[in-house]
């Protein structure tokens, strides 16, 4: 089925598709767009890492967080010293806790002058 | 008959409650630390009652003072009997009988008699003058027997090492029968160096003994120096006993031989 063929008699239309087939009437736009190039490419760049960023989230999130787990260590023994005790070890402690501070027990004072005379200045 | 069974079962009770009581004995500590409380609070009294009476010497604060003065000396006498008891029984608790601090040993229980009789003195006290002259009496009679004390805590500290040094020579008669038979060249070697060293911890408890002159005087009783020569000198033995015992021990558990 072939398409009707559509002609123009507009001369209105007529001149606005003669001016996009010459490009006339981009003209203005490529220069509007030469000139804030760099406003619109920071945009861009902009924009698709917001978009980026809000894909990578929902991805994120519909992946199940792994949760790692320390490598199964085996569970410390405490050593255990066989502990040999002499039968002579009272002595020992005896002899380690022996005090000599001196005096003990400590003699306190005492007055061996009591009178009712006036103390000697 | 009825009031005479209601006696006894009243008195049969009494005596079975009486059986569960747990008897109390008063030990020398607890003796001293109590009759020092009381003369540390009459002389507190006193004090206060000999300043109320010097500054006002009336009749009445001069007998209130002479009371009190009278209740601190037979507290004060009390107090260093007590000690001298207890110090004595600090020595007996060792249960040794060793000859160079037996004088001392018996001194102190003259000592103890000497403050009891003091404080039996003190109750015949009556006027200022009678108070003036015992205490005088007092100040010169009882210098050697204070003294003494000082030489009976010193005492005591030897009868404990004396102690240690029986007891070590037990442990050590318990393990020689327990050393390998035939004795190896190093385990005799240990056990003559353990026979040396005793007999020069010996030799030095001896002479921290025979240095104690009670009765001949010494210079510096009274000084501070008096105490921290003979703690140097314990130091010292104990340090060798320590060694001593470890050695024993260490044949003990390297070479001999259980019993059981």
């Amino acid at each position: 089925m072939q398409l009707p063929k559509i002609e123009v008699t507009n001369p209105e239309a007529q001149k606005l598709i003669a001016d996009i087939k010459s490009g006339v009437y981009f003209a203005s736009y490529r220069v509007k767009i030469a000139k804030y190039k760099w406003y619109i490419i920071s945009f861009f760049v902009v924009v698709t890492l917001i978009i980026a960023l809000a894909i990578g989230k929902s991805v994120a999130s519909r992946t199940p967080t792994e949760v790692f787990f320390p490598p199964d260590l085996e569970t410390p023994q405490p050593t255990t010293d066989i502990v040999i005790k002499s039968k002579y070890e009272p002595l020992r402690q005896e002899i380690i806790y022996f005090n000599t501070d001196l005096p003990d027990p400590v003699i306190p004072p005492f007055d061996n002058l009591i009178d009712l005379e006036p103390p000697i200045l | 008959m009825k009031p005479f069974a209601g006696l006894s079962l009243l008195l049969s009770t009494t005596l079975f409650l009486l059986s569960f009581t747990p008897a109390v004995f008063a030990d020398s500590r607890s003796d001293y630390d109590y009759q020092y409380g009381l003369y540390r609070q009459s002389y507190s009294e006193f004090s206060v009652l000999k300043k109320d009476y010097l500054d006002t010497s009336s009749l009445d604060n001069q007998q209130k003072a002479m009371l009190s003065a009278k209740q601190s000396i037979l507290t004060r006498d009390l107090s260093k009997a007590s000690l001298a008891w207890y110090i004595w029984d600090l020595i007996d608790a060792s249960k040794i009988d060793y000859p160079p601090i037996k004088s001392i040993f018996n001194a102190l229980a003259e000592a103890r008699q000497y403050y009891l009789s003091e404080s039996e003195k003190s109750k015949k006290i009556i006027t200022t003058e009678n108070l003036k002259r015992f205490s005088s009496d007092y100040q010169e009679s009882t210098i050697k027997h204070d003294r003494l004390l000082r030489y009976g805590i010193i005492a005591n500290k030897i009868a404990r090492l004396v102690r240690i040094q029986i007891d070590s020579q037990t442990a050590y008669d318990d393990l020689l029968p327990r050393l390998p038979s035939p004795m190896p060249t190093t385990v005799a070697a240990r056990v003559e160096e353990l026979k040396t060293m005793h007999a020069s911890i010996n030799s030095l408890i001896e002479s921290l003994a025979v240095e104690l002159k009670p009765f001949d005087g010494e210079e510096n009783v009274d000084a501070d120096i008096f105490y921290s020569v003979r703690i140097n000198k314990m130091n010292e033995i104990i340090a060798i006993q320590t060694n001593w015992i470890n050695r024993l021990i260490d044949l003990d558990l390297n070479y001999a031989t259980s019993k059981d």
